[in-house]
């Protein structure tokens, strides 16, 4: 990795192959439409800076766990924003969901949604919003990227049966609100 | 364990479908690379004296306040009785303290100026435990040469036995700061400073430790200690420069 353009081919091809699933896993964590395309942009922009240091031999594998730690960041951003407009927020952030899925934000590209599409998206951000954040990253890198709990547990820098009980008690959460969730959303699921 | 989790996988599947992508966005990262990988940044370069000078602005000034209070408690020392059992302690308290101050930047919000000002995270971090080592360090001297001139007390081993433990309690606290609960949870890393200390003072009683014919032990352990906290500063080096430590509190 020594020369510029090799460097920069690299991360182009890393750019090409992984910002859709760099993008997707931000979006589930966060919740969130725009930040998410920005910590995207970050994760890129950190691996072009660390790769030379990356021991890592799987290049997907470390570039989650720097968007997981941008996200963390993020959060932590975000709560201390919320102590002073937390009811605020929670209107806000319900109207996002609601707005990001039907396609009313400026640039959102999701206009052709229905509704179905919709209330599958809101009733998926409530399962995942309603679980602690190290359980949603469990979840969403096990079920969603399907990586093992080997490499869940490099990710996030947990031991293997901390990724493992994470990941059992967010699914007994996470089912247990579908139950209740279930009917409201018409038994669609 | 995954058995039946078909739902949840179902309903990640219907909404990855619906996640469309905006290719805009995703040139706009290629072009930000490029221009990066170009050295055209233009809020990148910033002189060391300015970095320097920000990075005294954003010390936390009450840890620090603290560690100078401690410091000057320690100098003092010279002049009371069972100068060695409370060196040693003292030591303890200021390796901790030390590397409590260095942490402080995973807890306060540095990753957001590190974002924004584009410094270079390992020399932050050089700084910071630069800034708190000198200070620490200055005190261990100043209390030695005060004890050595005034009380006459050996100087070699009293310099033995406050770098002893202040070395172990630096790599006690720092094998908690790159673990996952010390990088989260700054009560994780004081207990463990406040261990290392209380280690230490029932340590001190045993008898003889501070005899001439223990020097041979204490240097010992200075060395295993040197040793130790070698590695475990290129580890913590290494978690940064991944990545793993900077973004997480």
């Amino acid at each position: 990795m020594s020369n510029k353009k090799d460097r920069q081919a690299i991360v182009q091809s890393a750019v090409e192959a992984y910002y859709d699933d760099i993008y997707r896993f931000c979006r589930y964590y966060t919740g969130n439409e725009t930040d998410s395309y920005d910590i995207a942009q970050e994760v890129f922009l950190r691996f072009m800076k660390y790769m030379d240091s990356c021991g890592h031999k799987n290049i997907k594998g470390y570039l989650i766990m720097i968007a997981r730690n941008l996200c963390c960041d993020y959060f932590r951003r975000q709560a201390r924003q919320k102590e002073n407009t937390v009811s605020l927020e929670q209107i806000a952030h319900t109207a996002e969901i609601t707005m990001d899925c039907m396609g009313m934000q400026g640039k959102c590209t999701n206009t052709d949604r229905s509704i179905e599409d919709c209330d599958s998206w809101i009733f998926l951000q409530e399962l995942l919003q309603s679980i602690p954040q190290e359980q949603r990253e469990v979840v969403i890198l096990r079920i969603h990227d399907g990586f093992k709990f080997q490499e869940i547990s490099r990710i996030t820098g947990c031991s293997l049966s901390t990724a493992k009980s994470r990941f059992r008690l967010g699914i007994a959460s996470i089912k247990k609100k579908m139950a209740r969730m279930g009917d409201y959303y018409g038994g669609k699921l | 364990m995954e058995g039946n989790c078909s739902e949840i996988k179902k309903l990640f599947a219907e909404n990855d479908k619906t996640i469309v992508i905006d290719g805009e966005k995703k040139k706009q990262a290629l072009e930000q690379i490029r221009t990066n990988m170009q050295g055209n940044a233009s809020s990148v370069q910033k002189s060391k004296w300015q970095i320097l000078k920000i990075q005294i602005c954003y010390m936390d000034k009450a840890i620090l306040l603290m560690h100078l209070t401690v410091c000057i408690g320690f100098v003092l020392l010279g002049k009371w009785q069972f100068w060695e059992r409370s060196s040693t302690i003292f030591a303890c308290v200021l390796g901790a303290l030390s590397l409590i101050e260095v942490s402080h930047m995973f807890f306060s919000g540095m990753t957001e100026v590190e974002e924004s000002c584009y410094f270079n995270v390992r020399q932050i971090v050089v700084f910071r435990m630069a800034c708190s080592g000198i200070i620490s360090l200055a005190a261990l001297l100043a209390a030695l040469v005060t004890a050595g001139g005034e009380e006459g007390v050996p100087v070699m081993e009293m310099g033995l036995y406050m770098l002893v433990p202040f070395v172990f309690t630096e790599c006690v606290c720092m094998t908690v700061m790159i673990t996952e609960s010390g990088r989260r949870n700054k009560v994780v890393l004081i207990a463990a400073g406040i261990f290392s200390v209380l280690f230490w003072s029932v340590l001190s009683c045993v008898p003889h430790l501070y005899e001439a014919s223990a020097t041979a032990f204490w240097g010992l352990a200075f060395f295993a200690g040197m040793g130790i906290s070698a590695i475990q500063t290129k580890r913590f080096f290494r978690a940064l420069e991944k990545g793993e430590i900077l973004c997480v509190d």
